[in-house]
């Protein structure tokens, strides 16, 4: 495992903590120590997180367009998928399926909207409103 | 009040926790030892559970069984909750335990947790840290994988012992009550190794083990076929992700394990365990470079055919390299 004393993630979007790595070397001596992902783990890691990104942008274009409901942006947000959603606000999966449709979502009644703003972690307004 | 507890830096959240919980107690056992004696070397592919629509691979075994195997292997009595159905309870018990200065390890989803660093908010339920010391109603809390000792609150705390999600919590915590010192060392490595060979080797469900990782690796050759490219480098950096980055200490606990190796090789002055220890290390290298390879091109998905079939064969040496490492263990553990 290749690590760098120095923070390496210049993205704001990251917290910057030290990990604590074994590696193995050459001469058969395995190692402990402590620092960021070097440069090698860094460009993967980041590499996922710019994928999620991506599909958290999409996410955030199809609200605007009108075509899927909020939810599917705060469900992308979260990382999480419908299932998993369905467990967090204890909603049955085949409603929550039906809650990405805009038509659906505008006729939520209050109770339900805030099992998912309490799944979010975010109020109700914040729910209605994708920035 | 806060016990004299100890917090020591890991790599991994449950080997962590069972370590530290133990040298509290006087029982100095290291975070690799709490590893191979408490069997933590796994592997699971399960094609037919969706991650955000990627298959899931798994490197852990189930939550607190690490700790649970190595102290019933050393002989410590210890105090398992497994769930409560009032939250008040496991939070009065918690309360009481720290009252008497035993600190406690908790089972906590990571999405809550306040102190943690932006991208590791995760909707992830395989968490543990230990509570040990509360002051004016602000519990002491040590994260094992975090450099320092951290601070929560009640309701804090609360909500994360009973996370809601997958496989959730519910308050599940683990005390050690009693220590033997002096334990039988040789035969709680033996019996770790025991535990692992029939994981990796002889499990009986297809998915686990090496025979899980040949097929995974036969299906990642299929990916690229059957697949459109986005999913396909998805499902690959869901994997790479599993891999390098949640706290596994690299190269999915195999460097973690390949110390184990040689610190009990070390110990018991054996030369199979030695021998294994540098292969165990070599598989860490490959699953490094698997990591690594597929870093280069998920990005621009133009991954070809033989791209995925270069990294299908990584995952293939190491199913039989890992193969040959268990089968010399089998030998040994007999």
């Amino acid at each position: 495992m290749e690590t760098n004393s120095d923070p390496v993630y210049t993205d704001k979007r990251h917290g910057q903590y030290r990990e604590l790595f074994y590696n193995y070397d050459k001469t058969g001596q395995f190692e402990k120590s402590v620092g960021f992902h070097g440069e090698t783990d860094r460009v993967t890691l980041q590499q996922a997180w710019d994928l999620f990104h991506e599909r958290i942008e999409e996410a955030r274009g199809k609200v605007h367009a009108g075509k899927v409901s909020p939810i599917v942006y705060y469900m992308e947000k979260n990382l999480v998928d419908p299932l998993n959603l369905s467990m967090l606000a204890g909603i049955s999966l085949w409603k929550v399926k039906r809650h990405f449709k805009p038509r659906v979502f505008k006729r939520l009644s209050e109770k339900t909207l805030k099992k998912y703003a309490e799944a979010f972690n975010i109020s109700i307004e914040e729910l209605k409103n994708v920035e | 009040m806060i016990s004299d507890y100890k917090h020591n830096f890991s790599s991994h959240c449950e080997t962590g926790v069972t370590s530290d919980l133990l040298r509290h107690k006087g029982l100095d056992i290291s975070e690799p030892m709490a590893m191979g004696i408490g069997s933590g070397i796994f592997f699971s592919y399960l094609p037919f559970i969706k991650m955000q629509g990627a298959p899931m691979v798994g490197f852990r075994t189930t939550p607190t069984k690490i700790f649970k195997l190595t102290t019933q292997r050393l002989g410590v009595k210890t105090t398992v909750v497994k769930k409560f159905r009032d939250q008040l309870e496991a939070m009065d018990l918690l309360d009481r335990n720290l009252k008497n200065g035993i600190p406690t390890g908790c089972q906590v989803g990571c999405y809550h947790l306040t102190y943690l660093p932006p991208e590791m908010h995760v909707h992830y339920n395989f968490h543990n840290v230990v509570v040990f010391g509360k002051e004016d109603g602000i519990y002491h809390v040590a994260e094992p994988v975090l450099e320092d000792t951290q601070i929560l609150t009640y309701k804090d705390l609360l909500r994360v012992r009973f996370a809601k999600g997958m496989f959730e919590p519910k308050g599940k915590m683990y005390y050690i009550e009693s220590v033997t010192l002096n334990p039988d060392i040789k035969k709680a490595i033996l019996a770790g190794i025991k535990t692992s060979v029939k994981n990796m080797l002889k499990h009986p469900i297809p998915f686990v083990g090496v025979r899980g990782m040949r097929m995974l690796g036969r299906d990642i050759k299929k990916w690229p076929k059957k697949l459109p490219a986005n999913q396909a480098s998805f499902n690959l950096i869901q994997l790479v992700r599993t891999v390098e980055e949640f706290g596994t200490g690299g190269a999915a606990f195999r460097f973690i394990y390949g110390s184990f190796l040689k610190e009990a090789g070390e110990k018991l002055n054996h030369d199979t365990l030695l021998e294994t220890s540098i292969e165990m290390g070599e598989t860490g290298n490959l699953w490094r470079e698997f990591s690594i390879r597929s870093g280069r091109f998920v990005k621009t998905r133009n991954g070809s055919q033989d791209d995925y079939s270069l990294l299908a064969d990584i995952i293939l040496e190491c199913a039989a390299k890992e193969e040959k490492i268990f089968n010399k263990l089998d030998k040994i553990s007999k």
